[in-house]
């Protein structure tokens, strides 16, 4: 069971001369438990990738899979929950609960207003506070988290999220990723974004892409032992992975890479006085 | 390049080039509490204020209230001399302070790039041959130059902010509020993005950066922390750094470069109260 593109490419526009080429080539694999990192700068062809794997877009070639159909099969409606980049243009109902509800609501699902209600809980917006609030009237920071949250109760199995943190808070982020956290229970997670720092220390896979090809695809680890495609790629790592890197290039004997700044002086420190 | 606009006006309001906030108030229709309680802040020409607080408390508020797109409930907003409540001033006051909103889309009106950049100035009357330089400087400040003839709808994300940076730049504004300008960009964006601010800055630009990430705005002149409409800390980064503690209790996420050279520190490892950025804790480290 598992969500898996082959080589996917995708030209915008193709066959006019507007004609975009956007992806060139991708690979991806996702199951449950998992938290796959895509990563790149604008332009990338990252959300490209994202609609690709929601099955909203068709691939100009290559091929995308959900559990064995095809993504843009009607067998795999459902499945894979995607949240777009601007959460507010996907709110139509009249309350928050309603608006959330829809969504396993049309698929048939038991008790929608149930798993609309957990689902709020679990992005931190209190149904009870904010259940009977107009979509329209949230802040940007609840309305992102409110559209994740739309995502969250339709319990799909594969979960793609763009951007899930753009413009949220300290809590507001903390709350989206343990949100992601416990999803993946249940779940495969795809986070889109530009800024990975927050997704790094947790995530399984990262795939880093450049102009529509893949720049790196591995794990954290193996990330850290080579960080240069990806760094050349445009993307950064958390200053304080960048601190520890720099030390290391100036032959400090490092170890292990730290995402934790307390973890991270440690290992500084200690470096240090191996040195000397 | 950058040079802030000479209007004619009130003739008071050349030489007392500042926005100031005097014990503003706003409360939205139906509000039990203010969206701003009794705010006062001043915004220099030349100098980055930086608004930092947690979601809903008044950062957006406080930048409407600058250029004028909403009016205070009480106290008053006066820009080089012209409260924002005097009708006759108003579009002087929306030519000087240029504003960006959080949501690219919302301000992007041209059907190709040059056009979108164009729009503000040649509404205002600029001749032709002076709205080419214009548009031209605009989105070389943003990074877009080779954009002009690109479709807006097909840039990505990050590209629509800078474009709407650059129309509102393309108003030579004396000022310029920028709600987080950022969150939508990638690392290179962000930082042909803030390098645009610090060069607008040194031009003698005010701006106002309203953001949640502390390192962008490292280096501004001033720093307030809004909590529930009210100012709960003003002062330099550095003034709100010096205990990293109270700052988290204001909302303020501290950078973890700070965390990490405060640990070392601790560790006894002599990392100057400084360093904010990867390359100087780790050169203190190897130095030491």
């Amino acid at each position: 069971m598992a969500l898996v593109a082959a080589n996917l490419c995708y030209t915008y526009a193709a066959g006019t001369a507007y004609e975009v080429p956007a992806l060139l080539g991708v690979d991806v694999h996702l199951e449950c438990g998992d938290l796959l990192v895509i990563a790149g700068t604008t332009g990338s062809g990252k959300s490209t990738l994202l609609r690709l794997l929601a099955g909203l877009l068709q691939p100009s070639s290559g091929t995308v899979g959900l559990d064995g159909s095809s993504a843009s099969d009607r067998r795999s409606r459902g499945r894979a929950a995607m949240v777009f980049q601007n959460p507010e243009s996907q709110f139509f109902a009249e309350s928050l609960l309603a608006d959330v509800a829809f969504g396993p609501r049309n698929l048939g699902a038991q008790e929608p207003a149930r798993l609309a209600a957990e689902a709020l809980a679990a992005v931190g917006l209190d149904p009870d506070t904010f259940g009977d609030r107009s979509p329209f009237t949230l802040s940007g920071g609840e309305a992102r988290r409110a559209a994740i949250a739309g995502a969250l109760a339709m319990r799909a199995p594969y979960l793609l999220l763009d951007e899930p943190t753009a413009g949220l808070d300290g809590r507001g982020r903390r709350d989206v990723l343990l949100a992601i956290g416990r999803e993946r229970d249940r779940a495969g997670v795809a986070v889109v974004t530009h800024d990975p720092e927050e997704f790094l220390p947790s995530a399984t896979r990262v795939l880093a892409l450049r102009a529509g090809e893949t720049a790196f695809a591995g794990s954290v680890d193996e990330l850290l032992a080579n960080p240069s495609p990806y760094l050349e790629a445009g993307l950064r790592l958390p200053e304080v992975v960048m601190a520890q890197l720099f030390a290391r290039d100036r032959g400090l004997p490092m170890g292990a890479i730290e995402f934790e700044p307390e973890a991270a002086a440690v290992r500084l420190s200690h470096a240090r006085g191996a040195r000397s | 390049m950058w040079g802030p606009r000479r209007m004619r006006g009130p003739s008071s309001s050349e030489e007392c080039g500042l926005i100031e906030l005097h014990e503003v108030s706003v409360t939205y229709p139906g509000a039990e509490r203010p969206a701003l309680d009794r705010v006062t802040l001043t915004i220099v020409p030349g100098r980055t204020l930086a608004l930092l607080g947690p979601n809903g408390s008044g950062k957006s508020t406080l930048a409407r209230l600058c250029n004028a797109l909403l009016m205070p409930t009480s106290g008053r907003v006066v820009v080089d001399g012209m409260s924002t409540v005097d009708e006759d001033t108003l579009w002087q006051i929306r030519a000087r302070v240029g504003f960006v909103q959080q949501n690219p889309e919302n301000q992007i009106v041209g059907t190709v790039v040059e056009e979108d950049v164009a729009f503000g100035p040649e509404n205002l009357g600029v001749p032709v041959q002076e709205l080419r330089s214009r548009v031209d400087d605009a989105l070389a400040a943003v990074g877009l130059t080779g954009f002009e003839r690109r479709e807006p709808h097909l840039l990505s994300e990050g590209q629509k902010q800078r474009l709407a940076i650059a129309g509102a730049l393309a108003l030579r504004p004396a000022y310029l509020v920028l709600d987080e300008p950022t969150a939508m960009l990638d690392g290179e964006g962000r930082s042909d993005v803030l390098a645009a601010l610090r060069r607008l800055r040194a031009d003698g630009v005010g701006i106002v950066h309203i953001t949640h990430h502390l390192e962008d705005v490292i280096d501004a002149d001033a720093v307030a922390v809004l909590d529930e409409g009210t100012v709960a800390f003003s002062g330099t980064p550095a003034e709100l750094l010096a205990d990293p503690q109270a700052a988290e209790t204001l909302g303020v996420e501290v950078p973890a470069i700070v965390v990490l050279a405060e640990a070392l520190r601790e560790h006894g490892v002599p990392v100057p109260r400084d360093a904010f950025t990867a390359e100087s804790v780790a050169e203190a480290v190897w130095r030491s």
